[in-house]
């Protein structure tokens, strides 16, 4: 084959780039394309008049994650990325004016547990006991030092992983944990609604109701204590510094370029017609995009036999992530990077049930919200003296009664007016700008179908053998990375993703060259 | 399609009866909607499992 490349990348995203550059670094001719002016995809920073709200991801946990990374590519990673520790975590708001700062410290947080309600500080100090078992099981794993490329997507690198000093005595906390629902494991732990809620709302970091979350997912807040990060720059500085690397590596990357359609010869994928009907050739192609949109919009429904089409098509997405952004002409007042909004437990339980199952929109003082100001830790992110504010909340992708494009910047209005009847009174006389960005919209602008961050739902039936694999089953020399592919969604799983592929890549490098 | 009913009448009075006790049981159950609908997403689930190990 005479191609002139040997891999096209479709996507700069996070997963994109880690394979890139870890495909570059094995001597592979590599293009990454990229529909977009701006790398990460769905780890970035958007820029709205000078401010610079995230898009998608908001910050850094299990840093040791990103550490396996900058190893395989034999970098520092403080030679690329400042990351900087978010203390007090979150700034928790319940219904009624309760008000928490959730300090990374656990003596710390032992008082403020000690203050909602004495009689949960012995279920607080279980919880981080059990929490810090599975962390430790989970952080030997993760800092042994990588095997070669070839090596990572190996039986015995997965065993030696899994198997360690430390896994024995977190078996029996990870099989109770993992056999339950997130629910039913923060209420083993807390009696008292406020902490259940405290404790077990980052369940929407998993894009998934509490009921459906695995328990797994309620390390979440545990992991606070062993450090929230945010990196100088905004989030756009994570895939900036791997971009730099692909470049060091001699990648070549284009910005602007959307592809049209993945071009297939004899069943097998052989490059990429762009936009702009350019036709590119090359070995492999990989690609960083929703599968969704990988199998029936770039490959085509009509390549495909009719029962795929019909799975890539229902294979349930994540919970979309509806966002809008504020400009400040004013500082805030925050008292930390993130403050939470949450009600009580019972609205937080009925939101799945009674609106987000039926297609509808709460009242707006009813539903949790994140609100995330990137410019508290960096000043550079906003123009001096000003704040930019970015706040996700919870929303169906497809409303009943309404069409998002219709009443997006509405709903967003009546957001922010929440937000300032909730926490921070004298919000909306201090807006320069105001910027809604619906579940539609996030599906056009970063292509990912429902406007789902996460990609395709993590839970036992979308997990594991259940999600698409990174080599394609359907089309040959086509390969996947990304949220869609395991381990999940978010930026350190997507890393993992990338790392995973380029590894099963590299060992058929040379069947597919022959 | 009549003839293969009348040529298998003991197999579909059977599925017939097997649905009906089906169907009784889950009424009887009295099952609220939310729940129906949480059995329905699980058995859809089931279902697509054999086709997602196949993409």
């Amino acid at each position: 084959m005479n191609s002139r490349y040997d891999a096209i990348i479709i996507g700069a995203g996070i997963g994109g780039l880690t394979s890139a550059s870890l495909l570059a670094k094995q001597g592979l001719k590599v293009l990454v394309l990229e529909a977009l002016g701006r790398v990460g995809g769905c780890c970035s920073n958007y820029d709205f008049g000078g401010f610079r709200p995230e898009v998608g991801a908001v910050f850094v946990i299990m840093k040791d994650l990103y550490n396996n990374y900058f190893e395989l590519i034999d970098r520092r990673i403080e030679d690329y990325i400042d990351f900087r520790l978010l203390d007090p975590v979150y700034d928790i708001m319940l219904e009624g004016g309760e008000r928490y700062l959730l300090p990374k410290d656990f003596d710390a947080m032992a008082d403020v547990v000690r203050q909602i309600n004495p009689a949960d500080l012995d279920g607080y100090r279980r919880y981080c006991k059990d929490m810090k078992t599975i962390w430790d099981q989970q952080k030997a794993a993760i800092s042994l030092p990588m095997p070669p490329l070839k090596d990572v997507y190996r039986f015995k690198t997965l065993m030696r992983m899994i198997l360690n000093k430390k896994t024995l005595p977190a078996m029996p906390i990870i099989t109770r944990m993992a056999s339950r629902n997130m629910d039913t494991v923060i209420k083993s732990y807390f009696k008292d609604d406020r902490l259940q809620l405290i404790f077990g709302w980052e369940n929407l970091y998993a894009a998934l109701p509490v009921h459906r979350a695995n328990g797994m997912f309620s390390m979440f807040t545990y992991l606070g204590h062993e450090g929230y990060y945010y990196p100088k720059g905004g989030m756009i500085a994570i895939p900036k510094a791997m971009a730099r690397v692909c470049e060091e590596f001699g990648v070549e990357l284009r910005l602007n370029a959307p592809v049209k359609r993945i071009v297939l010869k004899n069943g097998k994928a052989a490059g990429v017609e762009m936009n702009s009907g350019e036709v590119l050739e090359s070995k492999v192609v990989i690609s960083n995009a929703h599968s969704r949109v990988t199998y029936l919009n770039l490959v085509g429904a009509n390549n495909l036999p009719s029962w795929a089409v019909k799975t890539v098509r229902r294979q349930p997405c994540s919970l979309p992530a509806p966002t809008f952004y504020l400009n400040l002409k004013e500082k805030l007042g925050a008292r930390a990077h993130f403050t939470i909004l949450l009600n009580q437990r019972r609205k937080f339980d009925d939101l799945w049930w009674e609106f987000y199952d039926r297609g509808l929109l709460y009242r707006a003082d009813d539903g949790p919200m994140m609100v995330s100001v990137p410019s508290f830790d960096d000043e550079n992110l906003a123009p001096k003296g000003k704040d930019a504010l970015s706040a996700i909340y919870i929303a169906p992708y497809k409303l009943k009664y309404y069409n998002w494009d219709e009443i997006a910047t509405d709903w967003a209005w009546e957001m922010a007016h929440s937000l300032e009847r909730r926490a921070f009174p004298g919000l909306t006389s201090k807006i320069e700008a105001i910027e809604s960005v619906p579940p539609t919209r996030l599906e056009r602008t970063l292509n990912v179908p429902e406007g789902a961050f996460f990609g395709l739902e993590m839970n036992g039936t979308n997990m594991g053998p259940f999600r698409p694999f990174y080599r394609s089953r359907l089309v040959n020399n086509l390969y996947l990375t990304g949220q869609c592919t395991n381990p999940g969604g978010g930026v350190p799983l997507v890393m993992m993703s990338g790392i995973i592929m380029s590894s099963i890549l590299v060992n058929d490098w040379n069947k597919l060259s022959s | 399609m009549i003839n293969l009913i009348v040529a298998n009448m003991k197999k579909t009075l059977l599925l017939v009866f097997v649905a009906g006790m089906l169907f009784g049981f889950m009424k009887g159950l009295g099952l609220a909607e939310d729940q129906r609908r949480r059995i329905r997403k699980a058995l859809f689930e089931l279902n697509e499992l054999p086709r997602r190990v196949c993409i």
